[in-house]
């Protein structure tokens, strides 16, 4: 399966700090909530990819 | 066995793109299981991981060994570390890490030292945006 890697072709500015679900080819973006355990609640698709969206006016040392 | 090839993942910082070499990974217990993605770092020791990922891999935290993971400025943040088991999107292998969870970790996962370069190779291009993982053999 041929998966986006460009995430600011569906996450913007008010995604920021949020918990995301994306489709398994990360693609669209299925939904998005202030933590995992209610995101995870309302989306349904077993195949979701999850994640915490970083914000844009920081960079950053991992 | 050949290399796997990704591509480097775009990212807004300020208004620059950033590319950064991230790759899926599937996180699971016995009693969940949940896909994400993970920042591979050399600069990390373990794999941390982002604590709300263990509340729903079914972790109590308060049953868990601790430890205090440093970033580049602050004097430290309590983890608490658990045993779960981690697969890399393209590959088969199951690997059982002692991940460190973080609390109020801004990144999903890092894949650091301990545990991910110990069994992958890890060949960067950053100028082609891409990189390709093998599974070290030794």
């Amino acid at each position: 399966m041929k998966k986006n890697t460009d995430f600011s072709t569906i996450l913007n500015k008010a995604h920021e700090n949020k918990w995301v679900a994306l489709s398994a080819d990360r693609t669209k973006l299925l939904d998005s909530a202030d933590t995992l355990r209610e995101l995870r609640k309302r989306i349904k698709d077993t195949t979701a990819v999850y994640m915490k969206v970083l914000p844009s006016d920081m960079s950053f040392a991992f | 066995m050949d290399w796997k090839e990704y591509k480097y993942y775009a990212q807004l910082s300020g208004d620059d793109m950033v590319y950064r070499p991230i790759v899926g990974v599937v996180l699971s217990t016995i009693k969940d299981s949940i896909e994400t993605i993970g920042i591979i770092d050399s600069g990390c020791d373990y794999t941390l991981i982002n604590a709300e990922y263990a509340e729903e891999l079914g972790i109590t935290p308060a049953t868990c060994e601790t430890a205090v993971v440093g970033g580049i400025a602050d004097k430290g943040t309590p983890s608490f570390i658990a045993k779960i088991k981690l697969r890399i999107e393209g590959f088969e292998d199951i690997f059982e890490v002692n991940a460190r969870f973080v609390p109020g970790m801004v990144v999903n996962v890092l894949l650091g030292e301990v545990d991910f370069f110990e069994n992958f190779k890890v060949l960067f291009e950053k100028r082609q945006r891409k990189f390709s993982l093998i599974k070290s053999t030794s």
